[in-house]
């Protein structure tokens, strides 16, 4: 049996005027859809009998109009397909030989949709690039990184780029409030609205570290994470992942400024991140010496920068061979 | 064209509404009352967002400013919400009325908005605009209200001068050397003020935070 809420009664409780009883009546009520929707007209009512304040409505509506009528503004309108139905018959043929000419079109272009819709932005080795993308983002990429983004622009939807390497992203939170998403390959993704922080993408190891703002990580097998400023998060193999505050931030933002950071690392490790960033293929033949540490906070802009610094840190030797560099232990020590 | 449904759709509304004020009244069916608009926006969208636009800010600010308590941030909200429905296209989504969606919105990113005023702990960013169905429980549905029942009862209670200060400042939108020429007291400690009402707001809201655990469903740390 319905129970007797009356709008009187919905007026009560709006103005905070109804038992704890009353209440209960009124949640009980609730669980029909259909008076939900009455909650919402008295609510209304209500509202209108109980202003607080009069906002300048014709100058809102005028803003909005503005919004109405500009181009972000939806589809096209049901009104353009109801057009298309009134093609004469006698035109029916040539119309579906167009139709097959427009799906091969179609099929052609989805082919290579990727190609046609993205453009890419790409960084040398040693090099890092900065570049600022068509919202007011900017995007400083690290040595031997690709950022794919929108060819034309991005739409009203979201924002979508696609990352292969390291960047640092500064994004703007756009009027409309579109998310921001970098996909990072093997069903990594971030989403963001406006906030600054470090991806990093490579095959073996994705890794975020958020300066600040708020950032949710869509990862494998549909699990997501939220992330807060100063949290590192880093993928681990088959699917398991690790959220931490490191200690020292600056190791994961040092190769915007030409650093690298050591942090008690093994030399093999000095030859990864220096294949990482100047592309240079660094053999240790020793495997002492591959297991040496080196701490500290190094610029370097080319390779041979970090070489005379690591010659004269560890005593050792570099040599150049035509495709690669060995590190040696020097042989007068 | 415009005015015509403006007024059909209020005269449906009070033409149901007047027989039965004041007596007690079993509700059964909810007419459609939105019916025209629905029409209109199979028509033409753009005037029909206009339509809904003019029919429902006013009420819709009049709402949002009882959780926010800034005229200024209340207007910014409804706008918003309308943005949304216009470039998301959510007319052609919903499966509820157009009223029940819009004050569902903007209760949900006011009380968003008043969490993230008070705790800044949580990001705005993450609010999630275009909420198409958002299935509250009947609980929820009055928590709601009272949430702005209990802000209001904590500004009421406030000590007067502390009151004064932080309506002025929220509600005005002055600048705290305004308001202290007018309260005749130094910026400093009109600032005092206004964060006593609010740390008081804080404290006494602390319990009211009834969307918690549906908004960030998996923080494992």
């Amino acid at each position: 049996m319905e129970k007797p809420v009356t709008k009187r009664l919905l007026f009560d409780f709006f103005s905070e005027k109804s038992t704890a009883m009353q209440r209960k009546l009124i949640e009980e009520w609730l669980e029909d859809a259909a008076n939900q929707e009455l909650y919402y007209k008295y609510l209304d009512e209500w509202e209108s009998e109980n202003p607080q304040f009069f906002p300048d409505l014709d100058r809102a509506m005028r803003s909005y109009q503005v919004q109405l009528t500009g181009a972000a503004g939806g589809r096209a309108s049901t009104g353009v397909t109801v057009k298309m139905q009134r093609i004469p018959l006698f035109r029916r043929k040539i119309w579906r030989q167009m139709l097959a000419a427009a799906c091969v079109v179609i099929a052609t272009c989805f082919l290579f949709r990727k190609e046609l819709m993205y453009q890419s932005l790409n960084s040398a080795s040693g090099h890092s690039a900065s570049y600022q993308l068509s919202d007011g983002t900017t995007v400083l990429l690290n040595a031997n990184s690709t950022l794919l983004v929108p060819r034309f622009g991005f739409g009203s939807g979201s924002r979508e780029v696609e990352l292969q390497g390291e960047a640092d992203f500064n994004v703007t939170h756009t009027g409309s409030n579109n998310r921001f998403i970098v996909n990072m390959g093997d069903h990594y993704r971030i989403e963001v609205l406006g906030t600054q922080f470090v991806a990093y993408s490579r095959r073996e190891e994705k890794r975020v570290f958020l300066s600040r703002g708020k950032v949710k990580l869509r990862l494998p097998q549909g699990k997501q994470v939220y992330m807060k400023p100063g949290n590192l998060f880093t993928s681990g193999s088959n699917g398991s992942f690790d959220m931490s505050v490191p200690a020292k931030p600056q190791k994961y933002t040092a190769w915007k400024e030409q650093l690298f950071y050591f942090d008690n690392s093994t030399l093999s490790e000095v030859a990864r991140q220096m294949k990482e960033r100047f592309d240079v293929d660094v053999r240790i033949p020793d495997t002492v010496l591959a297991e040496r540490r080196i701490g500290g906070i190094y610029r370097a802009e080319h390779p041979d920068d970090l070489f005379s610094i690591l010659s004269e840190l560890l005593l050792i030797e570099v040599i150049q061979n035509q495709d690669h560099v060995e590190l040696h232990i020097q042989k007068n020590q | 064209m415009a005015d015509i449904y403006l007024d059909g759709l209020d005269n449906a509304q009070s033409g149901r509404k007047a027989p039965r004020l004041g007596t007690p009244h079993i509700e059964t069916v909810v007419t459609d009352d939105e019916l025209l608009l629905r029409n209109m926006f199979q028509e033409d969208s753009q005037k029909a967002c206009a339509l809904l636009f003019r029919r429902y800010y006013v009420n819709l600010c009049n709402h949002a400013v009882r959780f926010v308590h800034s005229k200024e941030i209340a207007e910014d909200i409804v706008s918003e919400v309308f943005a949304g429905f216009w470039q998301n296209r959510v007319f052609e989504q919903i499966t509820t009325s157009y009223r029940a969606y819009l004050y569902k919105s903007v209760r949900h990113r006011s009380y968003n908005y008043l969490k993230w005023q008070l705790n800044k702990t949580t990001s705005l960013d993450f609010e999630d605009l275009t909420v198409i169905s958002q299935d509250l429980s009947p609980d929820e549905i009055l928590h709601y209200s009272e949430l702005h029942h209990r802000v209001e009862t904590i500004i009421q209670n406030l000590p007067p001068q502390c009151r004064r200060a932080y309506l002025l400042k929220r509600i005005e939108g002055k600048k705290y050397d305004e308001i202290a020429s007018e309260l005749q007291i130094s910026p400093k400690a009109v600032e005092a003020l206004v964060s006593r009402a609010l740390a008081r707001l804080r404290n006494e809201l602390r319990g009211e935070w009834f969307l918690g655990g549906l908004l960030f469903f998996y923080t494992p740390f």
